[in-house]
Order: structure tokens, then C-alpha cells, then sequence
């Protein structure tokens, strides 16, 4: 007798349903012994075969085992059910819990965004990974200064003696410059750029840009080539400019200049560290500024990158520059300057060596810490998610007894609680995303100032999944099996079950809670007051009502300041470099030492081109001798402020009449003036020289009475510089623009402050709502026992003002270590004084007790007739 | 005849089958019998469901048995036609009759 074909078989024993397996595979069997003794093994095998695939139907198949997997379906859909009459049933819970939940995470999402935006300066280049800046450092002996940009002719050296470069390539700028383009049928057309980048060819070979039009690798080939951005394109060759027709195009850049487009590239994206809406080729540059770009002791505006083909040689690449540096430099500054390659993706977020030209940065320490500050959010709002769902399982103890009591098995209940939870959390993230994508536009325009523009992508979607499984993990699994554990007979027997399930828990949480709360709170507090010390600080100048001007030639600049002194309502007129404060990373640095000294003895200083009326303009006091009286060519008078004559072993009297060398030539002191603050307040105060000197005279400084003088001013511009673009900015305005990143980091602490507070009232409103309830009988029988109001407001409010008190006392030494930290970062900075932290726990304590005592005073004085009617 | 006793055409053959294969009836031996008196090669899984399904109705009734060294030494489940089946059968054979009389041309004229 043969035996059964083993796969047929199997296959047919998988599938039958195990109460008719015995009967027709005895059948089937019968049939194949029968069929291989009269046809033999093979057509019998192939005859089960078939007989096996016949009776694959319904009715022989086993019933899905289905039974008990689709009943999960059901429990599934039982449990939805019931999550959502919950939800519907405990408004105010579930509304706090949403709210909370939604907002938090909306706030996470933003700040991930952020991140990702901040992250991702310069990734997208296809050699982003290979391209480093050359970064300087150099040693004086007062100090290291750290340099992103070097000497010009480094870039061309760099590239004849190492091979190993696949590209070297050099910019300069952005910078601005005027444009116009003149056309035959709609006449001129006039412009001023902001970000005008002067770059050699290789320059978008190693960039990654989108051409509309043009060849990256031949674009800026020739002297007088530009590559423009479709923007600038568009204003010069009208909205719908043809991209084919405008290559060739001739723009003027200052009138005279004739620069042919040669590449049409898209506007650039917001991610980029060097904007540039106009590449001008370098060569041109070149030409224009023959000293500075053949200069190897200065450093002005210029960046170069290298491309490394093997990665693992960078370090050894920069090594080897050290040693041959001394083939370019001089003996002096081969001494002093050492060069670095700095990663191309790390130069906005690593601050050592400072922002690109026109560019900014964000600290990797920033960043890290509004994550944080963002994850903080989310805990609280988790916490009191948790604190509500065990607060409440008191009350669902007798629902889980009863199921307990029908069968329902531990993982049963667990399973009905998660999906329930997981609702909630759900609804809340569908909310997060909507919240976070409409506000992303308010979030930019917020932070407008660095040019944001975050934008929602696909990922971010994922990204809030992966946050929301992770939420419904953590919100989900204590609660749940707190609520599972209860014993059915006493849960049915007795409703104060779970009272004491999860009381230590919900306690430390909202410990917890308040300590980040409060850290928060006096976080706010001491941003503020130093922000307030920033912009009320004395300064040693006065600034108000001064309006500066770009002189953008030397000629008729004496007219035209003449006619401005004529104008009514204008006080004093001054030209020179710039404000006492620097502003915009505008300062001229110099070095400065007695003549006999040798030059790498200099200590540091900032000069500045001033006038007669210079002091007067900004109310600047001398200490001792006199004003300077006329600029000249050739500069021969000083005023210097008194830390540099400290700095030197003087007195402000003896130092008057002495001879002083800085880099750019030597002259006698004729006043010494007190120290201002030259450097905006995160910063020392430098020793400053002020000096006749007719060169860098590019601002004019205007006193102005009234807003309404700036068209008069505006007036006698367009007389003396037909060709030229009026602008203008407030000194005031343009000093407070140097702390705009503390404005941010203050608004964005008041916000998160306010939203945590929030969170955390939302909480509280919960827990006591929810205590009322359950203590509904008890301050029934208190008040007829004779208690009063007061004495069971204090019976609600004692635990919570404890657990806030104990937060207080936690938080004020980790925000006092960590303001210390952040407050070390400014040289001019407040102290932490007791008061702020007292603040910040009164103002917590109040917003906390205030929402507890409004939810339990209204339980207090309910009539105890109706708290004790029922039953 | 009612809509709920409506018997299929294979339905009847299977249940008229167990009657005629008598104390023996189980899956290969009707489809044996099939085979025998009616030239007609019926498939085993067929003649299986039919009879569940007669059974559920009522009209048959089973037991296992019959454990033989055969078949693998598998239990046998046999059938037996019920009271209700015979009824039925013997119902829908009247009503057979009854039309095939009201047929005319079916009378032989050459008889």
C-alpha cells in the first residue's frame, strides 16, 4: 500500500475543518489505495491531488480561527465606542486633555522643524560633504582672534600649489552695490542689491544651484560675467522676462560698469549661508580692488572653500598649509596667522569662527536646548494626561469590576483603556498637525528677522506619528494597568477602590510639573530684566533721534552736508565710519602702540573716522584736552578714549601731546574722551581712536527734531546723487537690532512660559475637578458639621500649594546654575537677585491656587441639602 | 410543494442514493453507486458538501463508524435517510407523477 502524497495531504489537514478531517480523508485514502491498485501510484497521487484542491470550498474549510480574531474586531469596535461616549461624557477632562496634548505637541512639531531648518545650512550641495572654509585664527598678545574669512590671494595659492584640491574657490562679499539696465522700449530701470557675491568660476561648480538658464561650468568664465536670481530678473526685465533672450543682457552696476548676464539661476533657497542674488565674477572684483585682493596681511569680506577629495586627509591638508604659509606671509603675520578647514555644514551652527558675510548663526547649543525646552512641554502635558486618567480611574473602578466579574480577562481591560487613550492622543496629534501647519506662516513671520522659511514637509507627518505612538505608549500603559489591577469584588463592593492607586504617582508628577513651570516662569523673568538692561543701560553716548546715512562717494559730500545743516529742524551734522556703537559687524579694527614698539606689540582697538562735530552730535564728554579740529588726508590728531591711555600707563592729563602708532600711521593725542560702549553689550567694551582722517567717511549722522525732516533730507539727496537710492536708518533702532536674538530668545521664553502655565493650570483644573466629585459627600456632611468655606477651600488647596511650594524650592537652584550660565555669556549683565525668583513662585503659586480654589469653591459652596439628597 | 423543501436536481440523486446504497451509504460508496446506475462521474468533494448539507436540512442522519485496517485505519461516517427524507422523497415523486399525468403527448399512440 502506498502512502499519501505528503504536501496534498498536509495542505488538506491544514485547511478542513478538524470535524471532518476523519471522514473524508478516509474517503480520500480509500479512494487512492483503490485508484493506485487499478491505475497506479502516479495517477493516483495526481488524483488526491486534485481531489484535495476540489475540496478546498466552503463548508469543508475549517471556520477561521478565526471566531475568536474577528471577535477582536468586535472588542475593537466595542472599545472605540465606549472611548468616545467617555470622551463625550467627561467634557472637560477630555477638552483639557486635548488642548493640553495638542498644543504641546504642536509646539514640539515647530521646534523639530526648526531644528531640521537650522540643521540644514548647506547640506543639499552635492559636495556639501567634501567642501571645507578656510577659517583663520590669530595670536595677539591680548587675545585670539578667530576669522572666517582670509586674504584674498590665498585662494589662487592655495590652488597652484596643492593638487589635492579638487576645487579652491574664493568670493567676496555679498555686498551692495547699484544696478540699473537700460532697455529701448521701457526706458531704465534702477535698483539697489544687498547681496551682490563677486566669485570665480568654480564657485557653482562646488554651489549647487537651480539654473534657469546658463551653464554652471562656463558662467562666470569671463571678467565681466554675472549669474542673476529669477528675482532680480524679473526686475529688471519686467515679470515675464524670457530666460533665453535674457542671457546677453548688459546691466550697469554703479552707472558704468557694463556686466553681462551670463546664467539665470532660481531665488535662492532660505537654507544657504552666503545669500547671493548676483554673482559677479571675481576677476571683476579683482580689477576694482587691485590693493585688498593682492593684500595677504588684510582680511576683508572674503571666503574661500576647498573641496577635498579624500576625506580622511583634511586634517593632514590643513597641517601641511601651516607649513607652507610662510612662502606667502610675511615674517610678522606668518608668526601670528594659523589656517583651519572648517566643514561646510558645521559653519552655521558652530560659532567659533563667526557667520559668513551678511549670514547668521545658531548655536548647536540653542538649537539643543529649545528641543528640550519643546520636550519639557510635551512631559508636562503628558503628565497631566496620566494624572487625569489614573485621577479618574477611581471612578471607572465599578465599570472594571463589572467587567472583571463577566470575564474579562487583565489584557482585556488593558486593551479597552489603550484604545481609549489612544483616541484621545489621536484626535490630539490630527490637532498638532493642524495647529503646527497654521502657524508656521506666523512662526516666520515672527522670526522674519533671520529670514525664515520653515515649510511643512511630508516627513513632518511621519515624524508626528512616531511622536504619537510614543505619547500613547507613555500616556498609556501606567494608567492602564493601574485601572486593570483593581480587584472586582472590592471595586464592586466598594466605589474608594482606586482612591489610592496612583495618588504617590500623580503627587510627583505634578511635582514635577510645577518645577518646570517655575523654571520656566523665572527663566522669563531674568530674560527680561537683562533685555531691560540691555536697552536702559547707559551706553556713554547718546543716540536718540539720529538718523544715519550711506555716503556713497566722496564727492559733494561737503555740499551736501552743508545743505543738510540748512534744513530746519536738523540739529547737528556729522560724517564719519559709523555710530559710536558698532553696528551690523561693522568696525574698523586697528592696533595700537608707542612708536619705538614693534609691530606685533599692538593691542587691540577700533578706530573710527570722526569730525569736529562728532562729540557734540553724540553728547560723548572729553576728560581732558581738546576736540579735533579739521580732517585731513593725512590724519594728524587723536582723541582716544581712557581705558587705551590706562592701557598705556598715562593719565588722561599726560597723555595729551604724546605721539601713538596704529596700523595705518602715527599721530599726536589732542583729547582723551570717557570709555562708551562701542561693542553692543554682549560684548567688552574696546579702547577706541577717533581721528581726522578723510578716508572711510561713509556715513553722514544727522540730529533730526522730527520723523517729518527725513523728507527734507530725502529732498537735498536726490540733488546731490540723482543716480543714487535714498535709505536710511535710526541709530537707536539699528543698536536695538543687536539684540535681536535676545528679543527672540525673551519672546520665545514668555511664550513657552505662558503655554506651560497654561498646561499646567489645565491640569490642576482637572485633578481638583475631579476631587470635588469624589469628595461631593464629604463637604456635605463638613458643612453641616459646621465647617465654613474657608476651611475646605484650604482642605482642597493645602496639598497643591505644598507640592508648589516643594517645585519652588527645587527649581531655584537649577535655574539659578543654568541663568548664571546663560547670563556669562554677556559682559555687561544683570545680577540674579532674590526678587526675581520670589516673582516667578508667586506668579506661579497665584495662576495655580487662583484656578484651584475658582473649581473647588464652587463644590464648597454648594447647599449640602443637594450634595447629601441622593441615594 | 413549499419553496423551503425544494430539493436541487444532485441534491435528490445524493438523497435517493443513500436509500438505494442502504446500510452501506457513505461518501465512496455513493459515489460508487452513481457511477453504477447512472454512468455519471460525480466528484467525491461534491457528493461530501451535498450530504452536510442534506444532514443539516433533516433529511439525513450520520454516525461514524466502521473502523477498518483500510482508509488508514479512518473512522467511516454513514448516512441514513430520515423519516422527513423519505416523506419528501416519496412527496416529490407524487408530485412527478401527478404532472407527468396531465402531459398529453406522452401517451403512446402506437402501443
Amino acid at each position: 500500500m502506498s502512502k499519501l502524497p505528503g504536501i496534498p495531504n498536509r495542505l488538506f489537514q491544514w485547511y478542513c475543518d478538524p470535524l471532518l478531517v476523519e471522514q473524508i480523508l478516509g474517503d480520500l485514502e480509500e479512494q487512492f489505495d483503490e485508484d493506485s491498485a487499478a491505475l497506479g501510484v502516479r495517477k493516483a497521487r495526481w488524483r488526491f491531488t486534485w481531489n484535495v484542491i476540489r475540496f478546498f470550498r466552503p463548508g469543508i474549510i475549517r471556520k477561521f480561527e478565526g471566531s475568536r480574531k474577528l471577535n477582536y474586531f468586535g472588542m475593537f469596535k466595542h472599545n472605540l465606542k465606549i472611548g468616545w461616549r467617555n470622551i463625550l461624557r467627561k467634557k472637560s477632562t477630555s477638552t483639557i486633555n486635548i488642548v493640553g496634548l495638542s498644543t504641546a505637541a504642536a509646539v514640539c512639531l515647530l521646534t523639530v522643524i526648526f531644528y531640521r531648518y537650522e540643521t540644514s545650512f548647506d547640506h543639499h550641495h552635492e559636495l556639501s560633504e567634501h567642501t571645507y572654509r578656510v577659517v583663520q585664527t590669530t595670536q595677539r598678545p591680548d587675545a585670539e582672534l578667530y576669522w572666517g574669512t582670509t586674504a584674498y590671494p590665498l585662494a589662487a595659492a592655495l590652488r597652484s600649489d596643492f593638487p589635492d584640491f579638487e576645487f579652491v574657490t574664493q568670493t567676496a562679499g555679498p555686498m551692495q552695490r547699484l544696478f540699473g539696465y537700460k532697455n529701448s522700449n521701457s526706458g531704465k530701470v534702477l535698483f539697489e542689491e544687498g547681496h551682490v557675491l563677486f566669485a570665480d568660476e568654480y564657485y557653482p561648480q562646488v554651489f549647487d544651484f537651480d539654473w534657469i538658464a546658463g551653464d554652471p561650468a562656463t558662467a562666470l568664465n569671463e571678467p565681466n560675467a554675472v549669474i542673476i536670481t529669477e528675482k532680480v530678473a524679473q526686475k529688471s526685465f519686467g515679470e515675464h522676462f524670457d530666460p533665453s533672450t535674457a542671457i546677453g543682457e548688459v546691466l550697469l552696476l554703479n552707472n558704468k560698469d557694463q556686466l553681462i548676464v551670463k546664467g539665470i539661476i532660481e531665488n535662492n533657497r532660505p537654507n544657504i549661508n552666503l545669500k547671493a542674488n548676483m554673482i559677479v565674477s571675481y576677476e571683476f572684483f579683482k580689477k576694482h580692488n587691485p590693493y585688498p585682493t593682492g593684500n595677504w596681511s588684510g582680511n576683508y569680506q572674503g571666503t574661500t572653500f576647498v573641496v577635498v577629495n579624500n576625506l580622511a586627509q583634511s586634517s593632514e591638508i590643513g597641517r601641511k598649509i601651516n607649513d607652507w604659509k610662510k612662502k606667502y606671509l610675511n615674517q610678522d603675520d606668518d608668526e601670528i596667522i594659523s589656517y583651519g578647514l572648517q566643514p561646510l555644514p558645521e559653519i552655521h551652527t558652530e560659532t567659533k569662527y563667526g557667520a559668513t558675510p551678511g549670514g547668521y548663526q545658531i548655536a548647536k547649543s540653542t538649537l539643543d536646548v529649545s528641543l528640550m525646552v519643546a520636550f519639557f512641554i510635551l512631559v508636562i502635558a503628558i503628565i497631566n494626561f496620566v494624572n487625569l486618567v489614573t485621577a479618574n480611574a477611581t471612578i471607572r473602578a465599578k465599570e472594571v469590576g463589572v467587567r472583571k466579574a463577566l470575564g474579562g480577562g487583565k489584557s482585556i481591560i488593558i486593551g479597552q483603556f489603550v484604545t481609549e487613550n489612544a483616541l484621545l492622543v489621536g484626535l490630539s496629534f490630527i490637532l498638532a498637525i493642524g495647529i503646527a501647519y497654521f502657524s508656521l506662516n506666523y512662526l516666520n513671520d515672527f522670526l522674519q528677522i533671520i529670514n525664515l522659511e520653515l515649510s511643512f514637509q511630508p516627513s513632518d507627518i511621519a515624524i508626528a506619528l512616531a511622536f504619537c505612538v510614543l505619547v500613547i505608549l507613555l500616556t498609556t500603559v501606567y494608567p492602564s494597568f493601574i485601572l486593570s489591577s483593581f480587584n472586582p469584588t472590592k471595586a464592586l463592593y466598594n466605589r474608594e477602590a482606586g482612591e489610592s492607586k496612583g495618588v504617590g504617582l500623580r503627587k510627583g508628577l505634578t511635582f514635577f510639573q510645577f518645577t518646570i513651570v517655575q523654571v520656566f516662569v523665572i527663566a522669563a523673568i531674568v530674560v527680561g530684566m537683562q533685555l531691560q538692561y540691555f536697552n536702559t543701560k547707559s551706553l556713554g553716548f547718546d543716540s536718540d533721534k539720529v538718523v544715519s546715512i550711506p555716503i556713497p562717494y566722496p564727492e559733494g559730500m561737503d555740499v551736501f552736508m552743508n545743505e543738510l545743516k540748512t534744513l530746519n529742524g536738523v540739529g547737528e551734522v556729522s560724517i564719519g565710519s559709523g555710530p559710536p556703537m558698532a553696528v551690523e559687524n561693522f568696525a574698523l579694527g586697528t592696533r595700537f602702540r608707542l612708536p619705538h614698539q614693534g609691530k606685533n606689540d599692538g593691542l587691540g582697538a577700533e578706530m573710527k573716522i570722526v569730525d569736529s562735530t562728532y562729540l557734540e552730535l553724540f553728547h560723548i564728554p572729553l576728560v581732558a584736552g581738546r576736540n579735533i579740529r579739521i580732517n585731513k588726508d593725512r590724519f594728524d590728531e587723536f582723541v582716544v578714549s581712557k581705558s587705551l591711555v590706562t592701557s598705556l600707563g598715562w593719565t588722561p592729563e599726560e597723555a595729551i601731546g604724546e605721539r601713538l602708532t596704529i596700523n595705518e600711521g602715527e599721530a599726536t593725542i589732542v583729547g582723551v574722551i570717557d570709555d562708551f560702549h562701542n561693542h553692543s553689550l554682549q560684548n567688552e567694551k574696546t579702547p577706541v581712536v577717533l581721528l581726522n582722517w578723510r578716508a572711510f567717511q561713509w556715513r553722514a549722522m544727522i540730529k533730526v527734531s522730527a520723523f517729518d525732516n527725513l523728507i527734507g533730507i530725502e529732498e537735498k539727496w536726490a540733488q546731490q546723487y540723482p543716480e543714487q537710492i535714498f535709505s536710511y536708518s535710526f541709530v537707536d533702532d539699528s543698536i536695538a537690532k543687536e539684540y535681536v536674538i535676545e528679543q527672540m530668545i525673551y519672546t520665545g521664553f514668555k511664550f513657552f512660559s505662558a503655554l506651560v502655565i497654561l498646561i499646567a493650570a489645565l491640569g490642576i483644573f482637572g485633578l481638583i475637578s475631579f476631587l470635588t466629585l469624589q469628595k461631593r459627600k464629604e463637604i456635605g456632611i463638613r458643612r453641616v458639621l459646621g465647617a465654613s468655606i474657608a476651611e475646605i477651600l484650604v482642605l482642597f488647596n493645602k496639598q497643591f500649594s505644598f507640592l508648589i511650594l516643594l517645585a519652588f524650592v527645587t527649581a531655584v537652584p537649577l535655574v539659578w546654575y543654568a541663568m548664571n550660565q546663560w547670563l556669562d555669556s554677556f559682559t555687561y549683565r544683570i545680577n540674579l537677585s532674590l526678587w526675581m525668583f520670589v516673582a516667578g513662585g508667586v506668579i506661579t503659586f497665584i495662576l495655580g491656587s487662583s484656578v484651584a480654589v475658582m473649581k473647588s469653591y464652587r463644590a464648597a459652596t454648594l447647599n449640602p441639602a443637594e450634595s447629601l439628597k441622593d441615594e | 410543494m413549499s419553496r423551503t423543501n425544494y430539493l436541487g436536481e444532485f441534491e435528490e440523486l445524493i438523497l435517493t442514493m443513500v436509500l438505494v446504497v442502504g446500510d452501506e451509504a457513505y461518501g465512496n460508496t455513493i459515489v460508487k453507486a452513481i457511477k453504477g446506475h447512472q454512468h455519471r462521474e460525480v466528484n467525491l468533494s461534491s457528493v461530501h458538501i451535498t450530504l452536510y448539507r442534506l444532514e443539516e436540512k433533516g433529511y439525513l442522519e450520520s454516525s461514524m463508524g466502521g473502523a477498518t485496517k483500510e482508509r488508514g485505519g479512518r473512522k467511516k461516517r454513514y448516512f441514513k435517510i430520515t423519516n422527513t427524507g423519505k416523506a419528501l422523497l416519496q412527496e416529490m415523486k407524487d408530485a412527478r407523477t401527478s404532472l407527468w399525468k396531465l402531459t398529453p403527448q406522452l401517451q403512446f399512440k402506437t402501443v
